[in-house]
């Protein structure tokens, strides 16, 4: 009887230092850990009346120190160029046809933002998902499938990852976009998509740029307005947000497929600061009372 | 005997008059030395070119004895890395012109190097709030050395040199930090050291002092990322006679790596520089090309566009 009292009472002293030591065992959901490397980035999709437009940005951070200028956080799980492997179900053997009248193919993307070691696997895992269906099953997968399948992984787990998943759906017969938070809500955007911690500060310029150009409400109409619409507005965040930066890539993707475009910093140099002008006399080269920058003759780092 | 001068002069500036009588006057033990000081600190700081009593450190502390202020726990709005280096004739500083809010990049024109008189420069890291503040009281102390000095012309400039400077920050960052209040700065001081007549010696001075005030002097110096991503490109290519135009190429180069590799840096930029002759020369600021544009970057690694550049 005594030693249940004692054990009770022990047991009642040291519950809460135990709840407490048990909170630091459980980490935030979705949250990075200190050690995590972080694309805390820009990505943005636009659909036009041919299909979608999307970009990126190119950095990937570890705190503060930038570990990759040149990341690709664009990663496609369905490509027309690709999946040519299996011929589906409905169009058997025998009957003949050319590949450029089957447009029955999806191109997706995922635009991954969060934490790059979680979206890697995400893509991974889908992808080779989307695969074996293929091949098992003789189907091909649509955006819809790659989206309803981001969606049931991240509800069951706890990950770090924000996604934008957009592309080409054959079965739909037009771009479309989807928007997947990290508990796994999944949203349909009609028009565009932006996530990342650079979009907030692009939010506005998004909401004014879109309205003015579609003021019918309507689609975008060519591709060279998405592709300005897209560069112009990552090429804004990648200005105020310090863990977006180096170069935007961008894809078209359409029924017939995907197609490369990168945009370079120094294509978009604006000559404002804060608003000042900058005047292009101050270069390098002209500065005043100070010798110009000289290399030694030999290069610079053998 | 502390408690006689509570407002005006320092405990340096006692200990400095103390010492002066004990060198000049040393029969004179009878008359009470706190006396003795209080008359010869009166005059000494009424003659021109005497002790002066320096801008109190604690000037920068006063406000938290008239309301309950927090000590800085964390900085809000920062600066990132500061570069410096002594070249053949004189010493060199960079930085970059933003100031981060966290990690937005919200102001692009801030100035970091800031020239303090005829023959010294500071730079800083970390809050900007506070390195204003470092430069309100620098600016207080050589607009002080101006007004006290022997002559109105500038050949007899009795302003502070660099190695004072940096001494006199050591014991302001030091002080703070005592207070669990500190001035979160990386600080760099450039300059010349001085000749025991006062003026400018040849010798060239580049030190740093940090927010719990440490002090050091080198010839190569960086503070924050620098220090990772600079300080070994610049170690590795240091000359003691590098010529100015050479120790322009390599800070600009620093600091074009470090806008690759610093989430809070810029490639708008500026330099700044402590001439031999006499003269502290702050450019404006200026943009570094920076280079995108290779293959290798665009092609994406390991099939189907999975994060490639590894």
């Amino acid at each position: 009887m005594r030693a249940n009292t004692v054990i009770s009472i022990l047991a009642s002293l040291t519950y809460r230092p135990l709840l407490q030591l048990a909170a630091t065992c459980f980490p935030i959901a979705n949250a990075l850990r200190g050690d995590e490397v972080s694309m805390g980035t820009t990505i943005l999709a636009v659909r036009y009346n041919g299909g979608v437009v999307v970009g990126a940005d190119t950095r990937t951070s570890v705190s503060g120190y930038v570990s990759n200028r040149y990341a690709a956080k664009l990663t496609f799980v369905l490509d027309r160029s690709i999946d040519r492997f299996a011929v589906p179900f409905k169009k058997s053997a025998g009957m003949a046809f050319r590949d450029d009248d089957d447009d029955d193919f999806s191109t997706c993307v995922i635009c991954r933002s969060g934490s790059a070691a979680d979206t890697q696997h995400l893509a991974s895992v889908v992808r080779t998902d989307l695969v074996s269906r293929q091949l098992m099953y003789r189907v091909r997968g649509t955006v819809t499938n790659v989206a309803a399948l981001l969606r049931n992984i991240l509800i069951n787990n706890d990950l770090s990852a924000s996604l934008i998943c957009a592309g080409y759906d054959h079965e739909l017969g037009r771009g479309v976009i989807y928007t997947i938070t990290p508990g796994g809500t999944i949203l349909e955007e009609l028009s565009w998509a932006v996530g990342g911690s650079g979009s907030t500060y692009i939010l506005g310029h998004l909401d004014s740029c879109y309205s003015q150009n579609n003021s019918i409400g309507g689609l975008m109409q060519s591709e060279e307005e998405a592709l300005d619409f897209v560069s112009s507005a990552i090429g804004l965040a990648m200005e105020r947000d310090g863990s977006s930066g180096g170069f935007i890539r961008m894809y078209v993707i359409d029924r017939f497929g995907k197609r490369f475009i990168s945009k370079m910093p120094s294509d978009m140099r604006s000559g404002r600061i804060n608003g000042e002008e900058v005047t292009p006399q101050q270069t390098a080269l002209t500065l005043r009372n100070f010798a110009p920058a000289i290399t030694p003759a030999k290069a610079m780092y053998e | 005997g502390g408690c006689l001068f509570k407002e005006s002069p320092t405990t340096t500036t006692i200990t400095n008059c103390i010492n002066i009588i004990e060198e000049t006057t040393p029969r004179i033990s009878t008359i009470p030395s706190l006396i003795y000081t209080l008359l010869l600190t009166m005059s000494l700081s009424l003659q021109a070119g005497g002790t002066s009593s320096r801008a109190l450190p604690s000037a920068a502390t006063r406000a938290d004895a008239l309301s309950a202020n927090q000590a800085t726990t964390r900085p809000i709005t920062t600066g990132t890395s500061v570069l410096g280096i002594k070249y053949r004739g004189g010493v060199m500083l960079a930085a970059d012109t933003l100031c981060s809010y966290g990690s937005l990049a919200k102001y692009k024109n801030a100035r970091r190097l800031l020239g303090i008189n005829s023959r010294t420069l500071v730079g800083a890291s970390g809050e900007y709030s506070d390195l204003q503040s470092i430069s309100d009281l620098l600016k207080a102390n050589a607009l002080e050395d101006r007004c006290t000095s022997d002559s109105l012309y500038e050949e007899d400039d009795n302003g502070e040199c660099a190695k004072e400077t940096w001494s006199y920050l050591r014991a302001v960052m030091y002080q703070r930090r005592n207070k669990m209040n500190p001035l979160w700065n990386d600080v760099v001081v450039a300059g010349f050291k001085q000749n025991e007549d006062g003026t400018t010696s040849d010798e060239p001075f580049l030190g740093v002092v940090d927010k719990i005030g440490t002090a050091y002097d080198d010839d190569i110096l960086a503070t924050g990322f620098g220090n990772y991503i600079a300080l070994p490109l610049m170690r590795e290519k240091y000359r003691p006679d590098m010529e100015e135009g050479e120790a322009r190429a390599l800070l600009e180069d620093c600091l074009r790596i470090l806008f690759y590799r610093d989430c809070r840096a810029l490639n708008r930029v500026q330099i700044a520089k402590v001439m031999k002759e006499g003269g502290v020369l702050v450019s404006d600021p200026y943009e570094l090309d920076t280079y995108w544009d290779f293959e290798g970057f665009k092609q994406s690694k390991a099939g189907l566009g999975t994060d490639g550049g590894w």
